[in-house]
Formats: C-alpha cells, structure tokens, sequence
C-alpha cells in the first residue's frame, strides 16, 4: 500500500532504453526488465524524491490535460513499481 | 575411417566415423546449405558405432553421447553440432523466429514453437517470398542474420501447404516434438531463392499461438514487441543492457504487429498486404 505522504525514490542501476511508444528498463540490480508505456514511465521519473506520492496524480492530470486527477490509476501503477522494486520510499 | 566436412555460419565441421549411414543422415541436414561467412572456428566431431548396434558420439574430451540407433544418432549429432554452432556469440541476440524478404522488405517472424511460423513461411515461398529461416535468427547492430539451417517441416505443415508434398514427400524424417517428425528441407532444392545476408529488419510480426476465431494483423506497440522477442531470445548475457540495447535499436526501426491466424490463405493475404 502506498502511503499518500510518502516521497518516492528511484532505486539505483536502472537503465532505461527508449523505443518508439514505450520504454524498456533494465534493473540491473535484480537483473529484471520492465516494459512500460509513456505514461508509466513519466511516473516513474516523477518517483525522483521530490513529489510525494499524492502529488503526482495532480502533475500526471496537468502535462496530460485531464479533467479528472487519476489518483486510482496512479496508485496502481506507484504499488506496481514498488512490488516491482523499481521505486522505494 | 571417414571424413565429412560441411560448414554453418563461421563454423567449420568436421566428422570423423567409421558408419556408412551416417553419411545419408548428413546429406539430410548439412548439404548444400547457404554460406556467407568465412570460417573462424573449427569443430570435430568423432562418431563411432559399437557392437552391440548402438553409437557413440565424441567430441574432445567431453564425456560421450550414447546413441540407441542411427536415428537417434543423427538427431543427437545435429543438436550438438548446432549448439556448438551457437555457442559463443556473444555479439548477437539469437531469437527464436523465422525470416524472409519479399519485395525487398525484410521480415521476422517470431513466436512460441508450434504457432505456426514454418507452415505459414513455406506458403508465402508460393507467392515469390523468400524463406531465409523458419527457426533461428541472429540481431546485430546491422541488422538480421538468418540462421541458414534447412527448414524444420513438420507432417503438419505438408497437410496445411500440400503444394510442398513434392519437394519434401520424399525426405527422411527424424525424431521432432514428441508424436511428430520432421524433415529438412532446403528451399533452393525445390527451386525456391534463399539468402544469407545482414540485412534492417522492416517489419516485425508476432504469431500468436493457436486459432482465432477471427483472423487478425494488427498493429504491435514497440515496446510491447521487444517484450515479445525478449521472451523468444535464447541467450541473454549475464549483463543483457547491450543485448537489449540492439533489440531496442532494431524494433524501433521497423514496424510491429500481431499476426492471430484463422485461415493459412487469409493470413497470407494479410502479411503480404502489410509488406506492400
């Protein structure tokens, strides 16, 4: 469970290949790949220390232009990365 | 004692043995098979039948591979000779795919063993594509190098394309997946072109496994393709970044779709319409 407060962090080694409509991320430190999506990913960079992890709905509804903050979606994908091991608190 | 030599990719082979029947079996798999690089490794292989009707294959000192029959020995020679053929490329991602060119576009054709990839290539050699692989590629930066083994024909596939029955009805078939056999065809025995080039990948296509209902080509995120070959890639490095790196490089530069047969003629029809 994400706690909303919680000011989430990358995990070091992790190299990020771009390709056209996605990213490919290789974890070098459990030696795993992820394959993400755009706005996967531009959460994940969000995940930098800087922005709790109830911030980062409203930024995501900002750059996309939404009418709505995708609070449910984002946590999904913030509890995805953190069973991953891709972000830590 | 015999010798037989033959020679896949930068590999040169050389079998010593005393079995005449061998001889047939490697006519089967190693003859007249395309080229294209010159030879920097050698490998040799000794097979030797005992009294009892059974063989033994050696190579170096490597604790020997016993055979109960000349069929089994002939498929246990194959598999060791391609996986030492293999071995030792690190430069490259080795993928369990298939790969062709049909007006000048070039394809791969990935996906599970058993989708399908063999039967659907050897239909589309009927309509003027050329069949470089059915099994094995390897990705480069420059590109693909298809792996110029004889084509693995299954009974399956000559019930689904019969117009193959003529070049392949005749071919000896070995042991395959369990309750099948297989046979190896060239396609230039039956007049077809193959070729053995470095070559951009134009257009990647994912065959997935088993029949739809409704037959479908449809477009294929980038990301989610290199996720698709990543799973059929048969020799990650303990450190894959650069290997992925080439996977990324190549997808990127082609386009990517998922291929769900209902009907061999439909789907032919279908990829050839994605190649125009």
């Amino acid at each position: 469970m994400v706690n909303s407060h919680d000011y989430l962090r990358q995990v070091d080694g992790l190299e990020i290949n771009q390709v056209e409509d996605g990213f490919v991320i290789y974890d070098t430190g459990r030696d795993k790949v992820h394959y993400l999506n755009h706005t996967a990913v531009f959460v994940l960079e969000l995940c930098n220390g800087r922005h709790t992890a109830a911030e980062i709905p409203d930024i995501v509804s900002g750059v996309y232009g939404l009418d709505k903050s995708p609070e449910a979606a984002v946590s999904d994908i913030l509890e995805r990365f953190i069973e991953e091991g891709l972000v830590r608190s | 004692m015999m010798e037989h030599r033959f020679s896949i990719l930068n590999c040169d082979i050389r079998v010593s043995t005393d079995c005449v029947e061998l001889r047939a079996g490697l006519e089967d798999w190693a003859r007249n098979l395309p080229s294209g690089q010159p030879a920097s490794r050698s490998l040799a292989f000794c097979v030797s039948r005992k009294n009892d009707g059974s063989y033994v294959i050696r190579e170096g000192d490597d604790p020997p591979v016993k055979c109960v029959d000349s069929e089994w020995m002939l498929v246990k020679l194959h598999h060791l000779v391609m996986r030492r053929v293999f071995a030792d490329r690190r430069d490259t991602l080795m993928i369990h795919a298939g790969c062709g060119t049909w007006d000048g576009k070039t394809f791969i054709l990935c996906g599970e063993k058993g989708a399908g990839k063999t039967t659907l290539l050897c239909r589309l050699l009927f309509d003027g594509v050329q069949g470089h692989s059915d099994d094995i590629v390897f990705l480069n930066g420059e590109g693909v190098v298809p792996f110029p083994g004889k084509f693995r024909v299954r009974e399956g596939t000559l019930a689904l394309v019969p117009r193959l029955k003529p070049a392949c009805g005749r071919l000896v078939s070995y042991p395959g997946i369990p309750g099948d056999r297989i046979a190896f065809f060239e396609p230039r025995d039956a007049g077809f072109q193959r070729a053995i080039s470095v070559g951009k990948v134009d257009l990647f296509v994912y065959l997935e496994p088993g029949r739809a209902e409704k037959a479908e080509f449809t477009p294929c995120p980038k990301f989610l393709m290199v996720q698709k070959i990543a799973a059929l890639t048969l020799n990650f490095e303990k450190d894959p970044r650069p290997q992925l790196r080439t996977l990324c490089r190549a997808v990127n530069a082609g386009s990517c779709h998922t291929l769900r047969i209902q009907g061999l003629e439909h789907a032919v029809e279908m990829f050839k319409r994605a190649l125009r």
